[in-house]
C-alpha cells in the first residue's frame, strides 16, 4: 500500500495542485466581481517585505539620478527659471481671467463644485515597483493601510491620472495603471464636452471609445475625466488624442490617447484619500487588505 | 530540505528584484526570473519537491501582479510536465539548448498567460502589436537562461548531494552486534 502511494504520490500532487490553482483563479474572479477580499495574509507578508528591498535596489539608481539633476543638470537652471517666471505669469493671467469669466457667467455652482472635486487630501507615495508581467500595468506604492489607503481610490500625478489602488497591505499598496487592458475611465474632450470611455490598451497608449458620431473630436484635445464613472472626480487629465479613427458604416468612433502621465518614468504619485461614490458602494462593508479580507474589484472589473 | 528552502527565498527574492527592476528598465528588457527560478526548481530538484515549488513560485508570483491568484501557478505545473518532457529528451543543463528553450518558454509562458486571461476577462492582456516586445523578452530570457539557470541547477544539486552524503555519514548500522 505504502508503495503504492508512494508511486502515485507525483500525479496525486499534479491533480491536487491543478485543483488547487483553478479554485484560487475562480475565487479569486469572482472575489473580483463582488469588489470583496481577495489575497491571503501570505500575500501582505510578501508584499510588506518587498518594499523596502525594492526601495534598496533603486536607492543607486535613484542617487545617481538625483546627483545629475541636482547638480550636473543645472547648467540651464537660470534660463530654465526666467522661462518658468515669465510662463507663470502668463498662466496666473489666464487663470484670473477664465475665473473671472465663470463668476461672470454666474456659474457659481461649478466653481464649489471644483473646490470639493479637488479639496481631497492627497497623499505623496513612492513607486518602489512594477508588475512582474509587463503586459498587465500595475505598479507597487510604498503607502497602504496603515496610511489610510484603501482600495478604489484614485491615483494621481501632477500630470494627470495614473490609476487606482487595487490591493492594500498596511505599509504598501498595488494600484492599477490607465494603461492596463482592464482600465476604463468614464471621460469627456475638454473642448467640445464629447463623452466616451478611456480604455487601456495594454500598450504606451490608450483608446478612446463609444464615442458617438457627429462629436466634435480632433487631434490635440485634452481628454478629461468625466466624473460620471464615480471613480475619478470630474476633471483631472487623462490624455491628449493623438489621432481619431473614422469608419462611417460604425456608430461609434475610436481615436488613440497620448495619456499626460510619462508612465515609464512614473515615480512619484499621489493618493486620493477619496473614493469615488461607485467604489466606495463596490467596497463598502468589506476588508480591505491584502494581509486580511482584501480589496480588488474595480481594480480587475470585468471587461 | 533547507535547498528547497534557500531556493524558495531566491524565488521570491527574484520576484521583488524583477519588479523593481521593471521600474528602471522597459519591463520587456528585464530577465523574467519568476520563471527562471522555477525551471531551476523543476531541473534541480526530485519530481514532486520540484513540482510543488513551482507550483509554490508560481503563487508567490501573482503576487507581485494583477493577474488572477493561481494563474502563474496552473502555468508553473503545465510547464513543469514540459520541461520533464523536454529535460528527458534533450540536456537542458547545457547552454545551448538551455538557451532555445527559455527562449520558447517565455513565449509558451506569455500564450499561457493570454490563453487564461482570455478565458476569464474576454481580453487579452498582450496586444497584438506588443509581439516584438514579447520576442525581445524571450530574447532576453534566452540569453540570461545559460548564465542563472545552470550554476544554480549545479549548486543546488550539489547541496542535496551534500545533504545525501550527511545523512550516510550519521546512519547507525543497527545490525552490527554491539559487543
Amino acid at each position: 500500500m505504502r508503495d503504492f502511494l508512494r508511486r502515485i504520490r507525483l500525479p496525486l500532487a499534479f491533480a491536487a495542485l491543478l485543483l488547487l490553482t483553478t479554485t484560487l483563479m475562480v475565487v479569486d474572479r469572482r472575489t473580483m466581481l463582488e469588489g470583496g477580499s481577495d489575497h491571503s495574509w501570505f500575500s501582505g507578508v510578501l508584499i510588506e517585505i518587498a518594499t523596502p528591498i525594492q526601495k534598496l535596489i533603486r536607492l543607486p539608481v535613484d542617487l545617481l539620478g538625483e546627483t545629475w539633476t541636482d547638480y550636473i543638470a543645472l547648467v540651464d537652471l537660470r534660463r530654465d527659471n526666467e522661462a518658468l517666471r515669465s510662463r507663470v505669469a502668463v498662466l496666473e493671467e489666464e487663470n484670473l481671467q477664465f475665473r473671472e469669466a465663470l463668476v461672470a457667467s454666474g456659474n457659481l455652482e461649478r466653481i464649489v463644485q471644483m473646490r470639493e472635486n479637488f479639496e481631497v487630501p492627497l497623499l505623496p507615495s513612492e513607486v518602489v515597483g512594477q508588475d512582474v508581467f509587463p503586459w498587465f500595468r500595475s505598479i507597487l506604492l510604498d503607502r497602504g493601510r496603515s496610511h489610510e489607503v484603501l482600495s478604489g481610490m484614485p491615483v494621481v500625478s501632477n500630470h494627470g491620472v495614473v490609476g487606482l489602488v487595487t490591493a492594500t497591505s498596511p505599509h504598501a499598496s498595488r494600484a492599477m495603471m490607465l494603461l492596463d487592458r482592464q482600465s476604463a475611465v468614464d471621460a469627456i474632450v475638454q473642448r467640445s464636452r464629447a463623452r466616451g470611455i478611456v480604455r487601456g490598451r495594454g500598450t504606451g497608449e490608450l483608446e478612446f471609445v463609444f464615442m458617438v458620431r457627429g462629436d466634435d473630436v480632433q487631434p490635440k484635445d485634452v481628454v478629461i475625466t468625466s466624473g460620471m464613472g464615480g471613480v475619478y472626480p470630474k476633471g483631472l487629465r487623462v490624455g491628449t488624442i493623438q489621432a481619431v479613427q473614422t469608419d462611417e458604416a460604425r456608430l461609434l468612433h475610436t481615436g488613440s490617447v497620448r495619456p499626460s502621465v510619462d508612465f515609464g518614468r512614473i515615480e512619484q504619485v499621489f493618493i486620493m484619500l477619496q473614493r469615488g461614490p461607485t467604489m466606495d458602494l463596490l467596497y463598502s462593508g468589506e476588508g480591505d487588505g491584502i494581509g486580511e479580507d482584501g480589496d480588488s474589484g474595480e481594480a480587475k472589473p470585468s471587461p | 530540505m533547507r535547498s528547497m528552502l534557500a531556493l524558495f527565498a531566491l524565488g521570491i527574492l527574484g520576484l521583488i528584484v524583477q519588479s523593481a527592476l521593471g521600474h528602471l528598465l522597459p519591463g520587456y528588457w528585464v530577465p523574467d526570473l519568476g520563471l527562471l527560478i522555477p525551471v531551476v526548481a523543476i531541473l534541480a530538484l526530485p519530481p514532486a519537491p520540484g513540482l510543488l515549488m513551482a507550483a509554490a513560485l508560481g503563487i508567490s508570483a501573482g503576487m507581485f501582479s494583477n493577474a488572477l491568484l493561481g494563474q502563474y501557478a496552473l502555468i508553473r505545473i503545465v510547464e513543469f510536465v514540459v520541461i520533464r518532457v523536454l529535460n528527458a529528451q534533450l540536456d537542458l543543463k547545457r547552454a545551448l539548448p538551455l538557451a532555445v528553450f527559455a527562449f520558447a518558454i517565455t513565449i509558451f509562458d506569455a500564450a499561457g498567460v493570454i490563453g487564461i486571461t482570455w478565458l476569464f476577462f474576454g481580453v487579452s492582456p498582450i496586444p497584438l502589436g506588443e509581439v516584438g516586445n514579447l520576442l525581445v523578452r524571450a530574447g532576453v530570457n534566452g540569453a540570461v537562461a545559460p548564465l542563472l539557470v545552470v550554476p544554480l541547477c549545479g549548486l543546488v544539486e550539489r547541496s542535496a548531494e551534500r545533504a545525501a552524503h550527511h545523512r550516510r555519514d550519521v546512519r547507525l548500522d543497527t545490525k552490527r552486534p554491539v559487543l
